[in-house]
């Protein structure tokens, strides 16, 4: 039987996060009212001017250096031309001729052997908001997102696998965030792509006739697309049949794709240079300027976490997982605390939390200064882990300053000996069965009454020396 | 774009789906009138077509100038309804078009 190999390029579409439209004043803050972040220029009204925002610019200058882009030192803007209503000038403001970076790449995380070549990354503006009215039966715009600044990232067909598409996705996600260029919140449509999918007997060079399916905004829907897409096009050249190039649509209920509209009838955009926007000349001495303001890699973190704060490579990993989760380590470390107790913190109890409020990282409201001082005084034994975890809960919804917080309610570890060898008494007297246990062979019962001297304590007992008076008390046991 | 185009462009259904596209009411008269201006215009073009180019590099921008550019500061958008009060259509602070779905 014939194998086949699947194909895929991705065109990533990503909001940028400025304050302003690219080409107007207007606010691209997400969810107000409808139309009310719009002026004659994001409207299209007859005789608005558009100035491009210089920090779109500047992003996108760190966007093409992070992806080894060559960059154009002229840059130019050309008009796409469709008419649509989410678009009111009837064309949309993009980079056809000259888009500021070309022959760009990204090293995937999982596939360490495939380097996707970036075809080109392009400024454009976004364009509105479709709704359907179902009591008019007529379409609802919002032109609010009109003029969002966007980057188009163009792969070449380098992609083998749904997998690899999704390591692209996600890679290019975390460097997009982690360079400040965008949030890339899914959910707010602020990371959309077109996947092309085509197949090709293995072993053959030609690409196949490819198909596209366009705004995919979700990581799960882009991998099962591919998946269906490719056993689609095999199925149906194994019958003897034709791919047509088209666009289609995947409905992720059904799980299936459908004919939206085919090559025959792909518009033509009418693209010419824009004669409303000069050129952008991107000089050294402003490509220089941005290399050297350009914020940390996740991978240059990793290595650094790794070497400098000697974390392990998968605690690296997981604190660069997003970019809240590094300032929150470097910040805590920055105001005095030990690196390893932070990692460990904030990969056990502070994700712990989130789980538990079934919140984002950074919707948990401690400062790194509170927190460097929570665990400086486990570090200090001035309380216990057990202590410390309470005090962090109390934390999580009221603005304390922990040491004053432990000293006032009286919280500092137990470290008298005497104090606890009655305690580690009376347990032991209360429990005579778990002794009997223990003196039987039972190692297990020693843990359990060690757990009720730390409760007896409400966890503020000195835990190494629980231990150890729990050995010699027990021990006393033995003799008659 | 060659001269077969030209003269398919400016036919008199093309004036008037333009006309209808961009909500102009356009009368005979009118319409002859752009058909007219619209053919000089193209015929323009052809007379153009006739160099070659090849070698030329495009003039991108009618002016000398580059850079041109605004700091990002947002700044407060005048009321929704000064430009609402443009449209044939409004409903619920949207502008309210024939159905368009994909």
């Amino acid at each position: 039987m014939t194998t086949y190999e699947t194909i895929i390029g991705l065109e990533v579409h990503t909001e940028l996060q400025t304050d302003s439209k690219i080409f107007c004043s207007c606010s691209t803050r997400f969810g107000q009212q409808p139309n009310t972040q719009c002026c004659p220029v994001c409207l299209g009204l007859p005789g608005a001017l558009p100035v491009l925002n210089r920090q779109v610019a500047e992003l996108a200058l760190r966007l093409c250096l992070a992806t080894d882009c060559s960059i154009t030192p002229v840059t130019r803007f050309d008009r796409k031309n469709y008419f649509y209503p989410d678009l009111p000038k009837a064309y949309q403001i993009s980079q056809l001729h000259e888009p500021i970076g070309r022959n760009g790449q990204l090293c995937l995380k999982d596939f360490p052997e495939r380097v996707v070549r970036i075809h080109e990354i392009h400024m454009e503006e976004d364009a509105g908001k479709l709704t359907h009215d179902p009591w008019s039966d007529q379409s609802l715009v919002d032109y609010n997102r009109c003029g969002v600044p966007l980057l188009e990232i163009v792969s070449e067909p380098d992609l083998r696998s749904a997998e690899e598409a999704l390591d692209y996705l996600a890679t290019l996600r975390k460097l997009l965030m982690f360079l400040g260029v965008s949030d890339c919140r899914m959910e707010q449509g602020s990371l959309r792509a077109d996947v092309n999918v085509s197949v090709r007997k293995t072993g053959t060079q030609a690409l196949g006739t490819r198909t596209e399916m366009k705004n995919m905004n979700s990581f799960k829907a882009i991998g099962r697309a591919i998946i269906h897409e490719s056993q689609r096009q095999i199925d149906l050249l194994n019958e003897g049949g034709m791919i047509l190039q088209e666009t289609r649509r995947w409905d992720e209920n059904k799980e299936m794709s459908f004919a939206m509209r085919s090559k025959e009838n792909a518009q033509d955009y009418r693209y010419f240079p824009d004669p409303d926007l000069p050129p952008v000349k991107l000089d050294k001495a402003w490509i220089d300027r941005v290399r050297q303001n350009m914020p940390e890699r996740p991978e240059q973190k990793q290595s650094r976490y790794q070497h400098e704060w000697r974390l392990s490579a998968y605690e690296a990993e997981q604190l660069t997982d997003e970019p809240f989760l590094a300032s929150l380590l470097e910040q805590t470390i920055a105001c005095g605390a030990n690196p390893a107790d932070v990692s460990s913190w904030i990969l056990g109890e502070w994700l712990q939390a989130c789980r538990s409020g079934n919140c984002d990282a950074s919707d948990l409201s401690v400062q790194p200064e509170s927190l460097a001082k929570l665990l400086e005084m486990i570090r200090n034994n001035v309380i216990t882990r057990t202590t410390a975890r309470s005090v962090f809960t109390y934390m999580l919804d009221h603005q304390i300053d922990p040491e004053s917080y432990v000293r006032e309610h009286g919280l500092a570890m137990v470290n008298d000996l005497d104090d606890l060898k009655q305690m580690v008494a009376s347990v032991l007297e209360a429990s005579e069965q778990s002794v009997k246990d223990y003196l039987a062979g039972k190692e297990k019962a020693k843990t359990y009454l060690i757990g009720q001297v730390m409760r007896k304590s409400r966890g503020k007992a000195n835990p190494a020396h629980v231990n150890k008076l729990v050995e010699e008390l027990l021990e006393q046991h033995r003799q008659p | 774009m060659s001269e077969a185009k030209n003269d398919e462009l400016v036919s008199r259904e093309v004036i008037s789906r333009i006309a209808k596209l961009a909500r102009l009411d356009l009368d005979d008269n009118e319409q002859n009138t752009y058909e007219h201006d619209l053919e000089t215009i193209l015929d323009h073009f052809k007379k153009i077509n006739v160099y070659d180019t090849k070698q030329v590099e495009p003039a991108y921008h009618p002016h000398d100038y580059e850079n041109k550019l605004r700091e990002d500061d947002a700044k407060p958008s005048r009321p929704p309804q000064d430009w609402l009060a443009l449209a044939k259509q409004v409903k619920d602070g949207c502008y309210m078009v024939p159905k368009a779905v994909e």
